[in-house]
């Protein structure tokens, strides 16, 4: 059931998924790490995420963790903000007078939620990162310093897993217009 | 036989009887002949694996002399690689690798859909068209964050300016902005500006209006209909009296509070839809909404209007615009201040109403002029004249009001040329009204200008209005300022 819910989710938003693990492919070759399925939509639990192999250095699996994960947020919050701006905040639903709906803004607020719900690692990425991370060997302020980024990790990979970040994006883009027009007016 | 054993092992050799040890000598010479043929079997079976080993090390060695490629058919099953199925898996880095070398390093580098790279590089290149778009409204958006922030912190005057501006800018630019308007709405009505609502039907399409995320919008059109159409139909029975020359005695009070009672849950009648007809093309107006029934707040507010006109006691009064408070706490532009007033000259606490103003809209000046009055009336006049002065020194678009009432305290302290200063100052800044005249004269009396009373009374004639009672009274000597000021209306 789980699984059903997480593969009709990572369906809905496809864009975020097919773009999450590109990134992901992306990060695998710039790391020399082994692809043992390079498909993007398989329909189980793999769906959005690149099948490798075991990977036995943290630097490497914090880059494979990290950096997919910094390039679906950055485009997610692009999207995101300028969809949930016009639509939530301006409410710009047609172009000009007409009555022809501003798809272009629908479109943007779709991708945004879409990249992020695809934010996180596999649950297997984030443990390996654990295991590699917080053991004996690692010195005491890396583990402090990498806390926060893997708690955000760490917790997203498993609310992944059961669709909700789908639920907190959307919660997300209706809160966006709040925080912009909070800092806008001062910065502006 | 086992009984044979038992008795072997229990019993001791001295206790064996001579059948015993007949048959234990039989069985070892048995087990000696077994234990010679089964190492005669071992040997003869060592002697074959070893001459099968040896052939197949001559078979091995000959194929590595012919090829270096293994023989897929000779490799088993489990150890082929499991990319291409052809080559024995396990590299020199990795033996226990289910890949071959060749397949490993290959799937290092996996290969990319070129289609897959075309819709990634399309995102990205859309996301950067995003942002330019988001930078390029930046300046719209904080506009309308400024506006939200003075609505959010009750400056109504300031927020629906803003809002105006903002509301500009996005229709120059050909921005919808429903949301905007929605909020200006709000805005609009808090400060029960009804008039500027009707404009912004317009903005809004019929067939989305009543969609949850405008539903706001909806009410508040719905709302103002009833209101309007309340206020119009009710002044109608109003209006019928309007020539009654007494209107405290010929004004038939009981009739019009009946007629107004029974507009109470009555539908409106539904009016037509807008329409204009241009170059023979006839069109239908984009919105309108029609509200069911009488607002019954605004039947409370015209039965007050109706006891004003005749003059009925305070009390009465009150009661009607304390109705409309419960009603509907915040229609505060309807009551608050009348209200206020009311409990002023009853000598009753106006904090509450002036707090209620205040929280509704901190730039409203009716809070303060409201503290004003009733200290004036409750004869502070110290405290009332350093009340007045923070909104005069701001140059309040009501200064002009403030300072009146700074001239009504210093005629009650008996300082008339202060007061005719401060009188004259209110009335350059503002002398449209009646009361402002009334004010003057009475000031340019009580500081014995008589040039400057016959002046205003001129320009009061000119305007076909009369003198107040009380200003001729005064001046006949046959009223004071006291008895005009600290009675009855507490005005002129």
């Amino acid at each position: 059931m789980t699984t059903i819910i997480y593969v009709i989710i990572k369906y809905i938003t496809v864009a975020g998924t097919f773009s999450k693990a590109f990134f992901e492919h992306l990060t695998c070759r710039v790391y020399r790490i082994l692809i043992e399925d390079g498909r993007y939509l398989v329909p189980t639990e793999m769906c959005g995420h690149i099948e490798h192999e075991f990977i036995r250095k943290k630097g490497v699996i914090f880059g494979l963790c990290f950096f997919p994960f910094l390039y679906s947020l950055i485009i997610g919050l692009i999207f995101t903000g300028i969809g949930s701006m016009n639509l939530f905040y301006l409410g710009e639903f047609y172009f000009g007078d007409s009555n022809v709906p501003n798809f272009l803004n629908f479109a943007y607020l779709w991708l945004g939620i879409s990249f992020l719900t695809n934010l996180f690692p596999q649950i297997e990425d984030a443990l390996t990162l654990k295991e590699l991370i917080y053991n004996k060997e690692t010195n005491f302020l890396t583990k402090v310093l990498a806390s926060p980024i893997f708690a955000i990790l760490y917790c997203g990979a498993y609310l992944e897993r059961y669709g909700i970040t789908f639920i907190t994006s959307i919660v997300f883009a209706f809160l966006m217009p709040k925080f912009f027009a909070a800092v806008l007016p001062s910065m502006l | 036989m086992d009984e044979n054993k038992e008795k072997l092992t229990n019993n001791g050799p001295e206790e064996l009887s001579e059948e015993d040890i007949k048959i234990r000598q039989e069985m070892e010479e048995l087990a000696k002949t077994f234990q010679q043929e089964l190492d005669k079997a071992k040997a003869e079976e060592e002697e074959l694996a070893r001459e099968k080993e040896d052939e197949q090390d001559i078979l091995i060695q000959e194929l590595d002399e012919d090829s270096t490629e293994e023989n897929v058919e000779d490799i088993p099953e489990d150890e082929l690689c499991e990319c291409c199925g052809a080559k024995r898996r396990g590299t020199e880095d990795n033996p226990d690798s289910p890949y071959c070398s060749g397949c490993e390093q290959g799937l290092r580098r996996y290969p990319f859909d070129f289609l897959n790279i075309i819709i990634v590089l399309f995102l990205v290149a859309l996301s950067l068209a995003a942002c330019v778009s988001f930078a390029g409204r930046a300046k719209l958006y904080a506009e309308v964050g400024r506006a939200d922030r003075f609505a959010k912190h009750s400056k109504l005057y300031s927020a629906s300016a803003a809002y105006e501006t903002a509301l500009k800018d996005l229709k120059d630019k050909e921005i919808g902005a429903e949301m905007v308007y929605q909020r200006q709405l709000e805005n609009i009505f808090k400060l029960g500006t009804l008039d500027d609502i009707a404009e912004k039907k317009e903005n809004f399409k019929e067939f989305e209006i009543k969609l949850p995320h405008l539903r706001k919008a909806y009410n508040i059109f719905k709302n103002y209909d009833a209101l309007l159409t309340t206020q119009q139909d009710g002044y109608s029975y109003i209006y019928e009296y309007q020539d009654v020359e007494d209107m405290e005695k010929d004004f038939p009070y009981d009739e019009v509070i009946a007629k107004l009672e029974a507009m109470r849950g009555k539908e409106i009648k539904q009016s037509a839809q807008d329409t204009y007809t241009e170059d023979g093309e006839t069109t239908t107006a984009v919105y309108k909404v029609n509200a069911d029934k009488y607002d019954e707040s605004m039947i409370d507010y015209l039965e007050y209007v109706t006891a004003s006109i005749c003059n009925k006691d305070a009390d009465t009064r009150i009661a009607f615009l304390e109705t409309v408070k419960q009603r509907n706490p915040e229609y505060v532009w309807m009551y608050a201040v009348e209200l206020g007033l009311l409990y002023a000259k009853q000598g009753k606490d106006t904090s509450e109403m002036q707090d209620v103003l205040a929280k509704t809209n901190s730039e409203d000046s009716s809070s303060d002029l409201l503290k004003v009055i009733s200290l004036r009336i409750k004869g502070e006049y110290d405290e009332a004249i350093a009340a007045a002065q923070p909104w005069i020194d701001a140059e309040d678009d009501y200064a002009f009001e403030f300072l009146r009432q700074q001239a009504l305290c210093y005629l009650c302290k008996e300082q008339y040329q202060n007061a005719y200063k401060v009188c004259n100052t209110s009335f350059e800044l503002y002398n449209y009204s009646a009361q402002a005249y009334y004010t003057m004269a009475l000031c340019c009396c009580a500081a014995g200008k008589a040039d400057n009373y016959e002046e205003i009374r001129a320009s009061l004639e000119s305007y076909g209005m009369p003198m107040s009672d009380e200003v001729v009274a005064y001046m006949n000597g046959t009223a004071t300022i006291e008895s005009i000021l600290t009675q009855g209306d507490y005005d002129v």
